[in-house]
C-alpha cells in the first residue's frame, strides 16, 4: 500500500505540462483529483516514472457557457459542476448524473477531466457526456485536436488520448427544447460503481421524439458508454408511452454486453439495463 | 451497592464516554502514533498461491537494496511453529509456521519478512524477493475438502480437523411421526471483521527482553506466546495496549506476524514496527462464518418443534488461531442451534474442515449468527408449511420465563429472562397486527414489502470451566484487575481487558467510583500492561468485559474498601459500622469533622502494597442475553434492491451499566449483522484466490444503507455474576440474517436460505410472482 518510487513534477501552466508530457510520454502519469490514480499507485498497479501533478494549473478550472455551448475546464471538480447553476439550468442530466458519482468527499477532489481520461465503463460522467454528444479537446506539444465520445472512450480504462496529450476542455452542445433527460442507476450501495445504469435525453416532437432526438446510453454494459440506436430509433418512430418505453428497455437489454463479477452476473446486469432504461425513458419523457 | 447515600450511583446512567474527546479529536494514541525513534519497518512477502511447494527462495537482490536491514525466510528466522493445544475429541490442531516453511497453505500466507528503514523501502525490497513455487491442487470448497479422497491440507491428517457428533436419542422416531418434516441447506458467507484500524505491532528491546505494543485484544496471551517461542522469561516480555481502533474478534488472536516482529526486534536490537495495510487485513487476518448447515426439522401439527437433525460444516481455512484453535464455529454453531426454543430431540454432526483459505477465527458473534440464521429460517419455513403465523409459531416454541433456568442438549444453562416478553415487545412496537393489511395495500400499488422476525439467545462471558470443557486449554478463562490508591484518594485501575472501542474507560470507572464512593474523574482507567500487578487474563472477547472485568473490579474494590475501613477504624478508634467511604476519605457517620484521608492511610500503612490490590475473577455461570429483532423491508423486484424501512429491537443484556453505551453496542453489532445479510462476502476463486480483496469489492454497510434502530430494553440481572451484566458486545450480529432474509422472503413470497441476499438472486425470485403491474 506504499507506491513505488516516482518523480513528482508540479507544473504551473498548460504549456509547462505539455513539455513534461512530451518528455515523459507513456512513463508519465497526470495526477488531477487522484481518486483513481492514488489507489492504483498504492496498490502498485501503476508504477509510472513520473507523476505530473496538474493541481496548480489554475487555467484548467472553469465552467462557462458560450454561444449556448457548455465549456468545462478539465481540472473542474465534480462538486463544482454539481453545484453550477448554469449546468443545472441547461444540462440537468449532468447535475443528476453527478449525484450518483461516489460520495461528497470524492466529488470534492475528483475532476471532470480525470473521470473522462480514466475512461471507466462503469463511470457516470462518460455516459452522461456521451448522451449529450460532448466533444473533448486534447492538446500536446504537437498541437490540439477534438475527439468525439466514440474516440474518447476507446475501451475499458483506455481513453483515446495519446501518451503526450492532455485533456484540457470538455464542450457540451446545447440541448434543443422541448426536451427531458434522466439518469438512473443501481448499485449495491449508494456511491459504488453501479451494476447498471442509463442516461436518456429525449427531444420532444409532439407525442414522439424528434428524428435523431433521442439518445440512450448504457453504463457498465460494454467496453465504454454503450449507445442503443435501436431504442433511440423506435422512440422517434412512434409515440413515447409505457409500451415503447418497454420496447426501448428490451432493445437496451439486447445491446448490453455487461461483465460478470461477484456482485452480479451478466444476466442480472442485462435485466437491469432493461428495467432501468424503461424507467429512465418514462422519467425523461415526463420532464420533456 | 454504594457507600455514599447522598450521591446517585454512576452505574445505570448514560455517562458520556470519557474516551471520546480524545478519540474523536485525533488525540488517540494508536500503535502507529507511538513515538518510535529509529524504528525499522517490516513488510511481509505473502504467497500468491493457495497451495504450493516452495522450491527456492532468493533473498540477495532484496538484501542488496539500500536501506534494507534484514530479510528472512523460515530458515533464517529459525523459530518453531505456533502450537495451539486443543484437547477436544476428534480434533487435530495444526501447528502454524511463523513463516511458511517449504509449503504454503493459503494465498496471503507470509513467506518472507523484509526489514528496512522505511515502509516504502520495505515494500520496494519485497518486490525483489524471488520465490519459486510449485503450485499444487488448491481446495477452496469445504465439501470437496471434507471428502476423504481429497488432497490433505496437512499431510497425514484428514481435512476434517474436528469431527464430532451428538445424539439425544429419539430423533428418528420424531422424524418418522411428525406432522411436518422440512429439510433445507443454509449457507452463510465468509466474512471479515474489518475494524477501522488494521493490525499493528511495535516491538523494542528492553532490558533482557522486549516491550511490545500491539493492537491486540489479547495482550496477556501475546506476552505468554512471545516468551515461550523466543525462550525468554515471561517477566521480561512486557505487552502494553495502545488505543485500539476496533477489534470485533479479529484481534482476539496471537498472530504469526506479531511474533516475527518481536523476534526481529530482539535479534536486531532496534525497535521494529509493522502496520498492516487493508489489503493484507482482508487477505490474511482471520476470517469468520463460511458455513453450510443442513437441517431436517420436525414439528407437530401445532408447529411445536420435535427434532432437529443437523449437519454443520465449517470451512476453517488452512490453520486454527491462537489461543482458540480451529473449533470456534464448529463448536458454537451446533451448540446454539436450538436457540431460545424447546427442542425435545436433537442430533448433529459438526466438522471444521481445512481448506486452502485464510484461517478462520473470532468475529463478533462467533458461530452464533449462523445458528440464529438457521433456527429463524426454520421457524419461518415450518410456519409456512403449516400455514401458521410466523409470530405465533415462535410464541408456541419459545422457552417460557418460568422454565428458566433450563439446561439444553448441549449443556447451555439458559439463566434468566423472558424470551416471550421480548418477542411481544418488538411486535407491539412495530405494530405487527396491522402489517398484513399494509402489505396488501402496498401490493395493490405495485410495491412489495415484507416483515421479518428474529429471536435469539446467546452465551457471553465464558468462564474457565467452559473453556477447559471445550478443550480450549490455552485460554485461562479468567480475568484480573489491579487497583492502586493514590495520595489524593483517587485510584488507578488496570484490567486484563483492552478497550477496543466499547467504552470500558467509562463503564469500568462507573463501577469503581460507585464501590468506593468516588467521583468519576478520580478513577483513572489505565491501559492494560502485562507487567502491572501479578495479573493474568484472557482478553477482550466473548462479550466478557463487563462480566469478568467487572467481577474482578468488584472483587478488588471490595478488598480496598475493607482495608481502608479497617485501617481507619484502628486509627480513629471507631467501629467499622460507623465509617463511610466518600471522596477518597473515610468519614465517621454523624461526625463530619472526624475523617481520615487517603494520604494518611497510605502513610500509616504497614507495607507499601497494602493499597495496591490485585484480584482475579472467574464467573460462576455463563450469561445468556437474548433479544427479538423485527424489521420491515421494501424490495425492488427488478433491481433486487432491498431497503430496510424499519428496524425494531427488544433486548435484555442484564443489568445495564451505561444505557447509551449499550445502545451503541446494539446498533453497531446490528449494523455488522446487516452487512453480513445484504452486502459482505469474501469470495474465493476455485483455485483459492481471494477475489474480493479490497473495500471496492468487500462491501461494508454505510450510514446510507442502515435504518434508524429503535431499541427497547428488558432488564433481568444475570444471576451468575456479581455485576449482573449479561454482556452486550455481540448479540446484535445474531438476528439480522434471519430478520432480513425472513422479511425479503415475505415480501416476495419466496424463500431465501443463503446470505448475502445478492441483488441478482432477489430479482430472480419474483419471476414466479404474479404482480398487479410493473412498478
Amino acid at each position: 500500500m506504499k507506491p513505488a518510487p516516482f518523480d513528482y513534477l508540479a507544473p504551473q501552466s498548460v504549456a509547462e505540462t505539455l513539455q513534461l508530457l512530451a518528455r515523459h510520454g507513456a512513463e508519465g502519469k497526470v495526477l488531477a483529483g487522484g481518486q483513481s490514480l492514488m489507489p492504483m499507485l498504492n496498490f502498485r498497479l501503476a508504477q509510472p516514472e513520473a507523476v505530473i501533478d496538474i493541481n496548480n494549473v489554475a487555467e484548467l478550472s472553469y465552467i462557462t457557457r458560450e454561444q449556448g455551448e457548455l465549456r468545462i475546464g478539465a481540472l473542474t471538480r465534480h462538486a463544482e459542476l454539481e453545484r453550477s447553476p448554469i449546468v443545472a439550468a441547461h444540462w440537468p442530466l449532468l447535475t443528476e448524473a453527478l449525484r450518483w458519482l461516489a460520495h461528497p468527499p470524492i466529488r470534492n477532489r475528483g475532476t471532470v477531466g480525470g473521470s473522462v481520461a480514466h475512461a471507466d465503463p462503469a463511470a457516470e460522467l462518460p455516459v452522461a457526456l456521451t448522451a449529450l454528444d460532448a466533444r473533448f479537446i486534447a492538446e500536446s506539444h504537437r498541437g490540439g485536436r477534438v475527439l468525439d465520445p466514440g474516440e474518447m472512450f476507446a475501451g475499458p480504462l483506455q481513453s483515446g488520448l495519446e501518451p503526450d496529450e492532455l485533456l484540457v476542455e470538455i464542450r457540451v452542445p446545447a440541448v434543443p427544447s422541448p426536451s427531458g433527460c434522466a439518469f438512473v442507476e443501481h448499485a449495491r450501495r449508494h456511491g459504488d460503481f453501479a451494476l447498471g445504469g442509463v442516461a436518456v435525453v429525449l427531444v420532444r416532437d409532439g407525442d414522439r421524439c424528434r428524428e435523431g432526438g433521442a439518445r440512450i446510453v448504457l453504463l457498465g454494459a460494454g467496453p465504454g458508454p454503450r449507445r442503443v440506436p435501436e431504442a433511440e430509433a423506435l422512440l422517434a418512430a412512434g409515440p413515447v408511452d409505457e409500451e415503447s418505453a418497454r420496447a426501448a428497455g428490451e432493445a437496451a437489454g439486447r445491446a448490453a454486453e455487461p461483465p460478470s463479477d461477484p456482485h452480479a452476473d451478466a444476466g442480472h446486469r442485462r435485466r437491469l439495463a432493461v428495467a432501468l432504461t424503461r424507467r429512465a425513458v418514462l422519467q425523461a419523457w415526463e420532464r420533456a | 451497592m454504594t457507600e455514599s447515600g447522598a450521591r446517585e450511583p454512576f452505574v445505570g446512567r448514560s455517562i458520556a464516554r470519557r474516551e471520546d474527546a480524545r478519540l474523536l479529536t485525533g488525540a488517540g494514541e494508536f500503535v502507529d502514533d507511538l513515538p518510535a525513534d529509529g524504528a525499522l519497518h517490516v513488510a511481509f512477502v505473502r504467497s500468491p498461491h493457495a497451495s504450493a511447494h516452495i522450491e527456492a527462495v532468493d533473498l540477495e537482490a532484496a538484501r542488496a537494496l539500500t536501506g534494507v536491514v534484514c530479510v528472512v525466510d523460515a530458515a533464517g528466522l529459525g523459530l518453531g511453529p505456533l502450537c495451539t493445544p486443543v484437547t477436544a475429541p476428534s480434533s487435530f490442531s495444526p501447528p502454524r509456521p511463523l513463516l511458511a516453511d517449504g509449503v504454503v497453505r493459503f494465498a496471503g500466507e507470509p513467506v518472507v519478512a523484509v526489514v528496512a528503514e522505511s515502509p516504502y523501502l520495505a515494500e520496494d525490497a519485497s518486490e525483489l524477493v524471488e520465490i519459486e513455487y510449485e503450485p499444487t491442487a488448491a481446495l477452496s470448497d469445504c465439501r470437496a475438502a471434507a471428502d476423504l479422497s481429497a488432497p490433505q491440507v496437512h499431510d497425514g491428517h484428514a481435512n476434517a480437523l474436528y469431527d464430532v457428533t451428538y445424539d439425544s436419542g429419539g430423533v428418528d422416531a420424531a422424524l418418522a411421526n411428525a406432522a411436518v418434516v422440512v429439510e433445507r441447506e443454509f449457507r452463510h458467507p465468509r466474512l471479515a471483521a474489518s475494524p477501522i484500524e488494521t493490525r499493528g505491532v511495535l516491538a523494542q528491546p528492553a532490558g533482557d527482553g522486549l516491550q511490545i505494543w500491539s493492537s491486540s485484544q489479547v495482550p496477556h496471551a501475546l506476552a505468554r506466546v512471545v516468551a515461550s517461542l523466543l525462550q525468554l522469561p515471561e517477566s521480561t516480555v512486557r505487552v502494553t495496549s495502545p488505543d485500539i481502533g476496533g477489534g470485533f474478534g479479529v484481534k482476539a488472536h496471537v498472530y504469526a506476524e506479531e511474533i516475527v516482529v518481536a523476534a526481529l526486534a530482539l535479534r536486531l536490537g532496534r525497535p521494529v514496527k509493522w502496520i498492516e495495510d487493508r489489503a493484507e487485513n482482508l487477505l490474511a487476518a482471520s476470517h469468520a462464518r463460511d458455513q453450510i448447515v443442513t437441517v431436517r426439522a420436525a414439528a407437530d401439527a401445532d408447529g411445536r418443534l420435535l427434532a432437529f437433525d443437523a449437519d454443520v460444516m465449517c470451512d476453517t481455512g488452512a490453520y486454527g488461531v491462537h489461543p482458540h484453535g480451529h473449533i470456534l464455529e464448529a463448536l458454537g454453531t451446533p451448540g446454539m442451534l436450538q436457540g431460545p426454543y424447546r427442542l425435545p430431540h436433537y442430533r448433529y454432526r459438526s466438522r471444521a474442515v481445512a481448506t486452502h483459505k485464510a484461517p478462520e477465527g473470532a468475529y463478533r458473534g462467533v458461530g452464533l449468527p449462523v445458528a440464529a440464521f438457521v433456527h429463524e429460517r426454520l421457524m419461518d419455513i415450518l410456519a409456512s408449511e403449516l400455514d401458521l403465523d410466523r409470530a405465533e409459531i415462535r410464541r408456541r416454541n419459545l422457552i417460557a420465563a418460568d422454565e428458566l433456568p433450563l439446561t439444553t442438549h448441549t449443556g447451555q444453562r439458559y439463566d434468566s429472562g423472558d424470551y416471550v416478553a421480548a418477542l411481544e415487545l418488538a411486535l407491539a412496537q412495530i405494530d405487527y397486527p396491522s402489517f398484513a393489511e399494509r402489505r396488501e395495500r402496498a401490493r395493490a400499488a405495485g410495491r412489495l414489502i415484507g416483515i421479518g422476525i428474529s429471536c435469539y439467545v446467546e452465551y457471553t462471558g465464558v468462564n474457565r470451566n467452559v473453556y477447559q470443557g471445550r478443550g480450549m486449554v490455552a485460554i485461562p478463562g479468567t480475568e484480573s484487575a489491579h487497583l492502586s490508591l493514590s495520595d489524593d484518594g483517587g485510584v488507578s485501575v488496570w484490567t486484563t481487558l483492552p478497550a477496543i472501542g466499547q467504552g470500558t474507560e467509562t463503564t469500568f470507572a462507573q463501577l469503581v467510583a460507585d464501590e468506593l464512593g468516588l467521583e468519576l474523574e478520580r478513577v483513572r482507567v489505565e491501559r492494560p500492561d502485562t507487567t502491572v500487578g501479578p495479573l493474568t487474563g484472557s482478553g477482550t472477547f466473548a462479550s466478557r468485559s463487563a462480566i469478568l472485568g467487572g467481577g474482578a473490579l468488584l472483587e478488588s474494590t471490595r478488598v480496598l474498601r475493607e482495608r481502608m475501613l479497617e485501617d481507619a477504624a484502628a486509627l480513629l478508634e471507631a467501629d467499622i459500622a460507623d465509617l463511610r467511604l466518600r471522596d477518597g476519605a473515610v468519614h465517621v457517620v454523624g461526625a463530619p469533622q472526624s475523617a481520615i484521608d487517603a494520604a494518611e492511610l497510605l502513610r500509616a500503612a504497614a507495607d507499601e502494597d497494602r493499597y495496591r490490590i490485585s484480584a482475579g475473577f472467574d464467573s460462576e455461570g455463563v450469561a445468556y442475553p437474548y433479544a427479538t429483532h423485527v424489521c420491515e423491508v421494501e424490495v425492488d423486484p427488478e433491481t433486487g434492491g432491498v431497503a430496510i424501512t424499519r428496524y425494531v429491537i427488544a433486548e435484555d443484556c442484564g443489568r445495564v451499566i451505561n444505557p447509551q453505551i449499550v445502545e451503541g453496542q446494539v446498533a453497531g453489532a446490528t449494523a455488522q449483522g446487516i452487512g453480513g445479510a445484504l452486502l459482505e462476502s469474501l469470495i474465493y476463486s476455485e483455485d483459492g484466490q481471494l477475489i474480493t480483496g479490497s473495500f471496492m469489492d468487500y462491501l461494508l454497510p454505510t450510514a446510507a444503507e442502515l435504518p434508524a434502530f429503535e431499541i427497547h430494553h428488558l432488564q433481568t440481572p444475570a444471576p451468575g455474576n456479581p455485576t449482573g451484566a449479561k454482556g452486550v458486545g455481540e448479540g446484535g450480529t445474531l438476528a439480522p440474517g434471519g430478520a432480513i432474509a425472513g422479511a425479503v422472503s415475505h415480501a416476495l413470497s419466496a424463500e431465501f436460505n443463503a446470505l448475502p441476499l445478492l441483488p441478482g438472486r432477489v430479482a430472480a425470485a419474483p419471476l414466479a410472482l404474479k404482480l398487479s403491474g410493473p412498478r
